[in-house]
């Protein structure tokens, strides 16, 4: 066996294979530095870290010196899809830029971050948006989707001059859509353009310069070869085409390779996962399915065998089809008067904590919906907390302007930066600092604000006043005080300071965390989901702030490149002046509060789940996250956002794949197929990662009190 | 279930085809679809992926076609299903958000409800008014005084609003958009060489412009945008059409009279190819029109198409027989006798000739009936006069309904300060609901949502608490409790608010001493307390997913989760700077929704959830009335200026500050003239049409209005109003001396 191809469903054992591999690799001798790994998140590196350390151990301790010599001979390579293009992009950068188009070749390339890229594009974007006059759609979405056509053209491999056409021959609509899908190629050209002068790489630009000048080039071929001689590679459906056609000139140059494919799988949209274009592999492998053993004759009844029915259900269409299974509960029913969405929270909570008790461990709960709401979160945490269980959301698609924290952030640097003018309001203040000193409620937290208010007058909370009345802090607690002075002392200094030395606002926050708030009594000494939140946000603000000084945004010329007053038009008040200097930290925060900067794309790695609490997450966040849970919730059964993709005008996961032949139309039929394929695939993922029980919740009246019936309620039917 | 023979023959002989049904008021239209609907399953004419789509005009409507057809299954032995009922709107929705790509919106667009688009619309031309200031003010005269310059300009600045709703809404009726409107301008002024030509209709373009570029950078779609949003996707590709034709095999349409060109044809679209098609509605009752967008002449057009099947619904025991005597001879009048020949043509149609019910029916027409006109001195007598008598009615009869209409807010207003006056003298008893802004539903909704914001925005004031508690209590919402408890608010009003929500387990007690409370009023006080403290854990939320987080928790009617949910909505923040509109702020507009300051809300009562309650006056605007029944009907302010005769008169509508030009409708006009590509008619032959349709439009309210009473019918009148003399209307006048 030199280039094996595993195909199996989540949970048989895939990833066990590959682990012994690796260790039967480094037992039989071969450097690990000549063995690549290749996983589709950075979390998903654990695994193998593990048996890496357990392998190395047994060589070590080994007779043959021989061999214990070669374990110590460096570290096997393990690397995310992206994670290693990128790498080798920077490694052979200053070979490739020339050719690649950038204007000063030697000047060191800074990475943007998505952040970053939807800001320089939104100043491209804004004196042609009079151009997608028959759209409608807020100014982010249209940021979105024109990165998603450059990240499609960079992961897919077509040229950004064929963005237009692909897409206008696909639509066949009475009006006309040409004008608006060549003004997306027209500035996504633009931001090609304006990278390349400025030295500026998006992922996009990074997977084409991965794609066109290493991929195609001899002194690559030869470097991977000499480098690469085992290779081990999971999740492959997860990869975009581009990692495939890596992949394919690995299986030629190395000796042995194994990879491994999940099906069904293919859940990393965003990032051009495309499963069809990973079955090539198998082309020039031997294939080896492994059989799923919850599905053998006389195996019990299992959610997995549910997730089977039910994706013949969804896929044969056939509503009347009877499932039945014991490994399934509804916590409705269907007959069912009234059934309110809070009731179908209840309910859920309530099994819960049933659950708990009987001695199920909470952290092998998990929760899922095609849309996680601060509401939802909020309502089960709260219903939650009377069976002493946690929920843990992870929602890394949220947006950053909603989230909580960094609305609290935003707060104290606004009052570390007195010279952007912006007063903080008493209830802003009193939210933020409920939010960052552990156990001060939002009463206690107003009552400090209030007597802030007081203090500063009538021009608004521009810095914090030092507060010392006794009454104040008798009732707010003494320890608050301490707490509060700490903080207010902290940021005076900084803000007495900083302006000489022009301390950028990812060092405020950076400082801010590392200082007063990992004091005890903050909340960054305890709460890890908080720091690493916080962590986050300066990340994308230093980024920012690098791509910002790179392109020298600073002193962009304005008159091309600001918005025309009646552009203005975010929203309703008029963007403020930005046109004449803002430093980095100063755009970012307005961008952000704007609702100009969307979320993160796919996260690198998710988070663990806290012992005590459940895992709350969209239906993808729960795939991707490659999640594993002995009992899953489902929520909203009814719900026709479970089959819905998210539709974008201006973009096409579909017509803009390999798979897809230029000139050909996309129907309506071929819409029907690819949701009933992709609601087919959620819910299999979803089974084949349950261990014992799926609950099916629902109400008949959504949040906002109305009735739906979707396609995977259609398929329930036959329960 | 049981039918009057006219509705039997429906239910029985339709089986496919286009039909119009044209039903008189009180004909139980509603209950004859819903029959049609479960028969239509009960003989397996529809599939078992398919379903019976039945679009009715109103969200409340919606639940009551449902029930009212789960209970025809149930008779008929069937099982729940096979249907699907939807307001017009909310089946644009349905459509678009299946296919958002097809209409060129994104997954996530979001739909504008009147309160955030008539804000937006106010913010559009405001902008006008900033960025053209001398332009604008070039209109008003230049001999001013400060203090009048002041008064015209606040009201030539309403006026500018409304120019730029109308020309916006009239622009996408037409399907025109921003650019195709200048387009339409440029070309005028090109080919006529006429600089400046229709200034009104550049200013509402300009507006108009404006607003869709707001609307349009939050990806917002208001209720036209959705209606046309859903043409777009039902046009842009055709197998999508063929799909939802097939899944919806029959339509059955509601209120088809108050269907607009844009919404008819997406019914059309769906059903093109089965061509199953009913259409129930009552031409004479088409009022929800400001203009011409929707009128009784399009659904009569459809009666007449060759491929239509037309069965009447006539027979209706709402009324008394001396009532429907009355609103027959208003048809007749209106139809053969009215002095102008185009108005006979427009108003009403002979068609909706209203039959008694015959002897046995189930739903008898009351017995007898009262008819009066009576005529005040002035506005103020006629306010008091009429409010007195409705008291007099409502105090001796705890079981009947009773309602002032008015042709106007501005009257109902008086009308509710006159009732407010009366109020005083019975405190124990709630004598009348004002229901000319909002609908109760959404004002109670507003109100308690309101103070809950406010709390969470100054949790330190124990009197917002108090507030909030009173609020729940009147609503029927949350702990229960008596609002006049003096000693639970006493008690609130002198707690801690934090050791009361946020006690802290080593802290002083949660209440202060002193005060023995009962343990009913103990645990409503903890209820409250815990209550409030998770809304207060929840409000670093953004604002919107606070009030769903408020609302989950209070509401449980379905009616109430949807106003909470679009009030919700519409004050999200999502791009304001500074970061957010503070809570109180907030609040504070709930507060003007609920207290009526701010229109949230402009249908028909019936609408929003509202039922007449016995024992208590409705005042509403006839507009409002629709749909709905009272015993006693007051209809105020029937003259001849409210409903004019004569389509060559004055008429309302004309801003007094531009010296009685109208510039809303030059615009419009304009506008339709050059849409039709024309300057085929001359203006003033526009203008001739446009009165002619406002008479006309006035004629069938007055028809609306009539038909709601079931026995008594008072019609008043002032000989003295707004510093002028008045008659009553011609055509009561004429058809009360017909009857002697």
């Amino acid at each position: 066996m030199s280039k094996r191809y595993l195909i199996g469903h989540p949970g048989v054992g895939k990833t066990a294979r590959l682990t012994e591999r690796l260790v039967e690799l480094i037992g039989g001798g071969v450097r690990p530095d000549r063995i690549l790994i290749l996983v589709p998140q950075e979390s998903h590196a654990q695994r193998f870290k593990a048996a890496l350390a357990l392998a190395r151990e047994a060589a070590l301790a080994s007779r043959e010196g021989r061999r214990a010599q070669r374990a110590r001979l460096g570290q096997p390579e393990i690397h995310t899809f992206f994670g290693l293009a990128q790498q080798h992009v920077s490694l052979f950068f200053p070979r490739i830029a020339l050719r690649a188009g950038f204007a000063d070749p030697y000047r060191e390339p800074v990475w943007m971050n998505v952040e970053a890229a939807q800001y320089l594009l939104d100043r491209i974007v804004a004196p042609r948006i009079g151009e997608f006059e028959h759209l409608r759609m807020p100014r982010s979405r249209l940021l979105i989707q024109i990165l998603d056509d450059l990240n499609r053209a960079a992961t897919m491999g077509f040229p950004l001059e064929e963005l237009a056409d692909r897409l206008a021959s696909a639509w066949h609509g009475v009006e006309p859509r040409q004008q608006a899908y060549r003004a997306v190629q027209d500035i996504a050209l633009a931001f090609r353009r304006f990278c390349l002068q400025h030295a500026l790489v998006d992922f996009s630009l990074g997977m084409e310069l991965f794609r066109a000048h290493l991929l195609a080039a001899d002194f690559y071929r030869e470097y991977v070869a000499a480098r690469y001689r085992h290779v081990l590679a999971d999740n492959v459906e997860e990869a975009a085409p581009i990692i495939h056609d890596f992949l394919r000139l690995l299986l030629e140059t190395s000796e042995t390779a194994m990879l491994a494919e999940d099906t069904p799988g293919g859940f990393r949209v965003n990032l051009g996962a495309a499963p069809q274009s990973a079955h090539a592999l198998r082309l020039v492998c031997e294939v080896t399915p492994i059989p799923d053993p919850r599905l053998q004759p006389g195996a019990p009844d299992s959610p997995a065998r549910f997730g089977q029915a039910l994706m013949r259900a969804i896929n044969e269409r056939a509503a009347q089809r009877a499932l039945r299974s014991s490994a399934v509960e509804k916590l409705y029913d269907g007959e069912a008067p009234t059934h309110y969405w809070a009731t179908m929270v209840q309910a859920v909570a309530d099994r819960i904590g049933a659950l708990v008790r009987s001695g199920v461990a909470a952290r092998e709960i998990a929760v899922v919906a095609p849309v996680v709401e601060d509401v939802l979160c909020f309502e089960l945490e709260e219903r939650l907390k009377r069976y002493g269980v946690g929920a843990h959301a992870v929602r890394p698609s949220r947006p950053l302007h909603d989230q909580p924290l960094v609305r609290a952030l935003v707060t104290f640097a606004r009052l570390g930066y007195p010279e952007w003018a912006q007063p903080v309001s008493p209830s802003e203040l009193a939210r933020a600092l409920a939010l960052v000193i552990s156990g001060l409620d939002v009463v206690r937290a107003q009552l400090i604000a209030d007597a802030a208010r007081r203090a500063c007058g009538p021009g608004g909370i521009v810095a914090l006043p030092s507060l010392d009345e006794p009454s104040l802090w008798d009732r707010v607690g003494q320890p608050f005080h301490e707490r509060y002075a700490a903080l207010r002392g902290w940021l005076t200094i900084w803000a007495g300071g900083h302006p000489a030395q022009g301390a950028p606002l990812d060092l405020f926050w950076y400082e801010l965390a590392a200082g007063p708030m990992s004091q005890p009594g903050f909340v960054f000494g305890e709460d890890a989901e908080a720091r690493e939140g916080c962590d986050k946000l300066i990340a994308s603000a230093r980024a920012f702030r690098e791509a910002f000084e790179q392109a020298d945004l600073q002193s962009w010329p304005t008159g091309e490149s600001i918005h025309p007053p009646e552009m203005s038009v975010l929203g309703l008040p008029p963007r403020p002046e930005v046109a004449e200097r803002v430093d980095a930290g100063q755009a970012y925060v307005i961008a952000l509060m704007q609702n100009v900067l969307a979320a993160e794309y796919a996260p690198e790695r998710t988070p663990d789940v806290p012992e005590g609490s459940i895992l709350l997450a969209p239906v993808y966040t729960y795939l991707t996250g490659n999640y594993r849970s002995r009992y899953q919730f489902w929520l909203n059964v009814n719900a026709l956002n479970w089959h819905e993709r998210f539709y974008q005008p201006l973009t096409h996961p579909y017509v803009l794949s390999r798979e897809w032949s230029p000139g050909m139309r996309w129907t309506d039929d071929d819409e029907q197929r690819a949701s009933r394929d992709l609601l087919a695939r959620l819910v299999g993922g979803l089974a084949f990662r349950c261990g014992d029980k799926i609950y099916l919740a629902a109400s008949r009246l959504t949040m906002a009190g109305q009735e739906e019936s979707g396609m995977l309620a259609q398929a329930l039917r036959g329960l | 279930m049981n039918l009057r023979p006219q509705q039997a023959r429906i239910v029985n002989e339709y089986a496919g085809g286009k039909l119009a049904v044209l039903a008189v008021p009180g004909s139980g239209k509603t209950h004859t679809l819903a029959a049609l609907a479960a028969r239509l399953l009960a003989r397996g004419m529809v599939g078992p992926d398919a379903e019976v789509l039945v679009v009715t005009f109103t969200n409340s409507a919606v639940e009551n076609i449902r029930a009212r057809i789960r209970l025809a299954l149930r008779d008929l032995g069937l099982s729940d299903g096979g249907f699907r009922v939807f307001t017009l709107h909310s089946l644009a929705n349905a459509i678009v958000r299946e296919r958002p790509d097809l209409a060129g919106v994104t997954s996530d667009y979001r739909i504008d409800d009147e309160l955030s688009n008539s804000r937006t619309m106010t913010e559009a031309a405001r902008w006008f008014m900033q960025q053209e200031r001398d332009y604008w003010r070039s209109f008003l005269p230049s001999d001013l005084t400060p203090q009048q310059r002041c008064r015209l300009e606040s009201a030539w600045s309403d006026d500018t609003v409304r120019l730029g709703a109308e020309v916006t809404k009239l622009a996408k009726h037409r399907r025109l958009t921003p650019a195709a409107v200048r387009a339409l301008i440029a070309a005028r002024e090109a080919q006529s060489q006429e600089q400046g030509a229709a200034p009104f209709l550049r200013i509402g373009a300009a507006i108009y412009e404006r607003y869709d570029q707001m609307l349009r950078a939050g990806g917002r779609l208001d209720f036209d945008d959705l209606i046309w949003a859903a043409i777009r996707a039902l046009h842009n590709d055709d197998d999508f059409r063929r799909r939802l034709g097939r899944r919806w095999p029959f339509i059955l349409e509601d209120e088809a009279q108050d269907s607009t060109p844009l919404q008819e044809e997406i019914l059309a679209l769906l059903s093109r190819e089965h061509g199953n098609w009913v259409r129930v509605g009552d031409p004479n009752q088409a009022i929800m029109t400001t203009f011409t967008a929707s009128d009784a002449r399009f659904f009569r057009a459809f009666k007449e198409r060759p491929d239509v099947r037309a069965m009447p619904l006539t027979v209706s025991g709402r009324s008394a027989p001396e009532i429907i005597a009355l609103a027959n001879r208003l048809v007749d009048w209106a139809t053969h006798a009215h002095p102008d020949p185009d108005v006979r043509r427009a108003a009403l149609s002979a068609d909706g000739i209203i039959q008694p019910t015959p002897p046995g029916d189930l739903q008898p027409n009351p017995p007898t009936g009262r008819i009066r006109l009576q005529s005040f001195d002035d506005e103020d007598a006629e306010a008091q006069k009429v409010a007195q008598s409705a008291v007099r009615f409502v105090l001796d009869a705890l079981d009947r309904t009773c309602a002032i209409l008015s042709p106007t807010h501005y009257f109902g207003q008086r009308i509710v300060r006159a009732l407010e006056e009366i109020q005083t003298r019975y405190p124990q008893r709630k004598l009348y609901q004002d229901q000319l802004r909002n609908p109760q539903p959404v004002r109670d909704v507003a109100r308690v949502l309101a103070q809950a914001v406010r709390f969470c925005s100054q949790p330190t004031n124990m009197n917002a608490l108090v507030d909030l508690r009173a609020a729940m209590i009147e609503a029927g919402v949350g702990p229960t409790g008596d609002a006049r408890d003096h000693r639970v608010k006493a008690l609130l009003r002198s707690a801690r608010p934090e050791r009361l929500l946020f006690p802290l387990s080593d802290a002083a007690p949660a209440l202060p001493v002193g005060l023995a409370l009962r343990e009913d009023e103990a645990r409503e006080v903890y209820a409250l307390a815990a209550l409030t403290a998770r809304w207060l854990r929840a409000s670093v939320l953004p604002v919107d997913q606070l009030i769903l987080a408020i609302a989950q928790q209070l509401f449980t009617r379905e009616n109430d989760l949807a106003i909470a949910h679009s009030l919700a909505l519409s004050l999200r923040r999502d791009t304001a700077f500074p970061p957010d509109a503070s809570l109180a702020d907030v609040a504070r507009e709930l507060d003007e929704i609920a207290g009526n300051r701010q229109r949230y809300f402009s249908g028909s009562l019936i609408e929003a959830g509202f039922q007449p309650v016995g024992g208590q006056i409705t005042v509403t605007t006839m507009h409002k009335a629709k749909g709905l029944e009272w015993d006693r009907v007051y209809l105020t302010c029937v003259d001849e200026v409210e409903f004019p005769h004569d389509a060559s008169g004055e008429y309302r509508g004309r801003a007094w500050c531009l010296a009685g030009c109208d510039p809303a409708l030059e615009a419009r006009l304009q506008l339709e003239a050059l849409a039709d590509g024309a300057a085929s008619r001359a203006d003033a032959e526009l203008v001739r049409q446009a009165r002619i349709e406002y008479v006309a439009e006035r004629l069938r309210l007055l028809y609306v209005g009539v038909t709601r009473a079931r026995t008594d019918l008072f019609i008043s009148y002032s000989r003295r109003r707004m510093e002028r003399d008045h008659r009553v209307a011609l055509a009561v006048r004429e058809v009360l001396r017909q009857a002697g």
